[in-house]
């Protein structure tokens, strides 16, 4: 016989209390796992961040200061001038060479070339035409060293000055040369030395919170977003560097025009063997170089490079306050906080330390 | 209704789980690739530096240049089995890298010919290295700036030098070097130094 009753006052109630329960344990269950599938992508992409600029950096300062491989010049490019300095260098917006920044660094090495040479009649400062000669390095009957338009080119000499041109044109046995620096280009010698090269300008963009790249040239770009903080710290040989020694009769930041060597102090081994090079260390000369490519002669000590970055989360709402936060941000819950990520690494250029 | 809620959070949780997965394995493949790659690059360096010290004990680079001397790294096949389980060819690799140079054709006969030196799995070359994580390769060759016109007789003094090493998954890297024996080379001199240091992309 069926019942035509509805349901009781209790049993209503029964129901009631009994699927507020089920649905407020799945909503607890389910409320965790939806902020953790928001959070995650955010975690990841931060960790993808500081592989991309970590990758980018250590390739580049492990190359720093590769140099040409034919005599008189083969070796590294520190035996005659400072292929890492801390600032930003090149033909927009460099600074000024006393200038030391924590937060740039600037890389320079030869392409992976053989193709070699040296300038054949002097060249004059500013852009001009350069003639070189044809070692055997250089490939055989093509002419400028096989060198086309559009490459860049480092030349520099024993003295300790060096630039960074692109070659605007190529005729007959001469180039036409356009300077990466706003000042005018220093002059060279014949017998400077003259190679295919690249510089490799990072720098921290506060403004924007981007890590840039800059190619010493005309293109920057940037390399990495939500970057909050960026450092350079140098480390070196304690001993004072002997080269670049110039000619006799001419002097530079080492040596004076009769070749004796000018003094310049042994530093204390910090743990290791090399010894910690402030940043009041480097922009204090004695200076090498000429104009804006001036360095100080301690960049010549360089051997190692510490470099620190710290990456945000994008998006405001999974950041927190406090100290792990450099932006704070509006995250209300910790489960949804994701700390800025910093990473701390060394890197030895190898081509630095080939002699030690 | 209690049953309705408990089905739709068991597929809402199923599909954020499933995300979250995907989003970790995703992720744990990355790091694992980026471990792999600076692990397949510092095997690189060791298969190279072998090599290197190898040279400066050596009193003929010639006898290298041409194929009469060798390094003692050999694990004596020329179709190893990778860290990867791929099998390689060596001879191919060597063809390859020839290849590679003999397209510039820079430097007419002087442009440097490749020979394999070294092969072996990083193990044997640096003592108390993992198995099963790389597998090195090196090839010297005559440096290109010289005009003898003889790529298996080095009259400057200057050598190259390829290291290739293959490490689990697709990972791949190589340096090359450019080795110079010093003028006051000598017993108990450094011997060689090393011109220049890249890492080849």
């Amino acid at each position: 016989m069926k019942s035509s009753a509805g349901f009781s006052l209790v049993e209503s109630l029964v129901a009631s209390a009994l699927m507020l329960t089920v649905a407020g344990a799945a909503f607890a269950v389910v409320t965790p796992g939806m902020t953790g599938s928001q959070v995650q992508p955010e975690a990841a992409d931060m960790q993808q961040r500081v592989r991309v600029a970590s990758d980018l950096l250590q390739r580049d300062l492990r190359m720093a200061g590769a140099g040409v491989t034919t005599d008189p010049a083969a070796g590294p490019l520190v035996r005659f001038f400072a292929p890492i300095v801390p600032r930003r260098i090149g033909s927009r917006l460099p600074d000024a060479h006393s200038v030391v920044r924590e937060d740039a660094i600037a890389i320079t090495y030869a392409s992976d070339s053989y193709w070699q040479t040296t300038v054949r009649e002097p060249l004059t400062a500013g852009p001009g035409s350069l003639r070189v000669d044809q070692p055997p390095s250089c490939p055989i009957g093509r002419a400028v060293c096989g060198y086309t338009t559009g490459l860049d080119l480092l030349i520099f000499d024993r003295a300790g000055a060096f630039d960074r041109f692109t070659i605007t044109s190529v005729a007959a046995d001469e180039a036409g040369l356009r300077p990466h620096r706003p000042d005018p280009s220093s002059a060279y010698p014949a017998g400077a030395f003259v190679t295919p090269a690249e510089t490799h300008v990072y720098w921290f963009d506060a403004g924007t919170r981007q890590l840039r790249h800059y190619d010493g040239d005309q293109t920057d770009v940037p390399v990495v977003d939500n970057v909050v903080g960026v450092r350079f710290e140098y480390f070196g040989d304690p001993q004072p560097p002997s080269l670049p020694k110039p000619p006799v009769g001419v002097a530079n930041c080492l040596y004076d025009a009769a070749g004796t060597r000018l003094a310049m102090p042994t530093l204390t081994a910090d743990g290791g063997s090399l010894a910690a090079l402030p940043s009041a260390s480097l922009g204090d000369g004695p200076w090498c170089g000429e104009g804006l490519n001036q360095f100080d002669a301690d960049l010549l000590r360089v051997r190692k490079v510490r470099v620190s970055l710290r990456v945000q989360a994008a998006q405001a709402a999974y950041r927190g306050t406090g100290a792990a936060y450099a932006v704070p941000g509006a995250a209300t819950s910790a489960h949804r906080a994701l700390p800025d990520l910093a990473v701390t690494f060394d890197v030895t250029p190898r081509n630095l330390n080939g002699g030690r | 209704m209690g049953v309705m809620l408990a089905l739709i959070a068991t597929v809402l949780l199923g599909a954020l789980g499933g995300g979250l997965v995907t989003v970790t394995n995703t992720e744990a493949a990355i790091s694992m690739n980026f471990r792999d790659a600076a692990e397949t690059l510092y095997a690189a360096e060791g298969g190279a530096e072998h090599v290197v010290q190898e040279l400066q004990r050596a009193t003929a680079w010639d006898d290298w240049l041409s194929g009469a001397a060798a390094s003692n790294l050999t694990d004596g096949t020329l179709t190893p089995r990778l860290p990867s389980n791929r099998v390689v060819s060596l001879a191919a690799m060597t063809t390859e890298l020839q290849a590679e140079w003999d397209a510039a054709a820079a430097w007419g006969p002087n442009n440097p010919r490749w020979r394999l030196v070294a092969h072996a799995p990083l193990n044997q070359v640096i003592a108390g290295g993992r198995p099963g994580t790389s597998y090195v390769a090196v090839w010297v060759a005559d440096d290109p700036s010289e005009s003898d016109g003889d790529v298996a007789h080095d009259s400057n003094n200057v050598v190259l030098l390829r290291a290739r090493a293959l490490g689990r998954g697709a990972a791949s890297r190589s340096v090359e070097l450019t080795v110079a024996k010093n003028a006051t080379g000598g017993p108990g001199s450094a011997g060689v130094r090393i011109l220049s240091w890249r890492v080849v992309r």
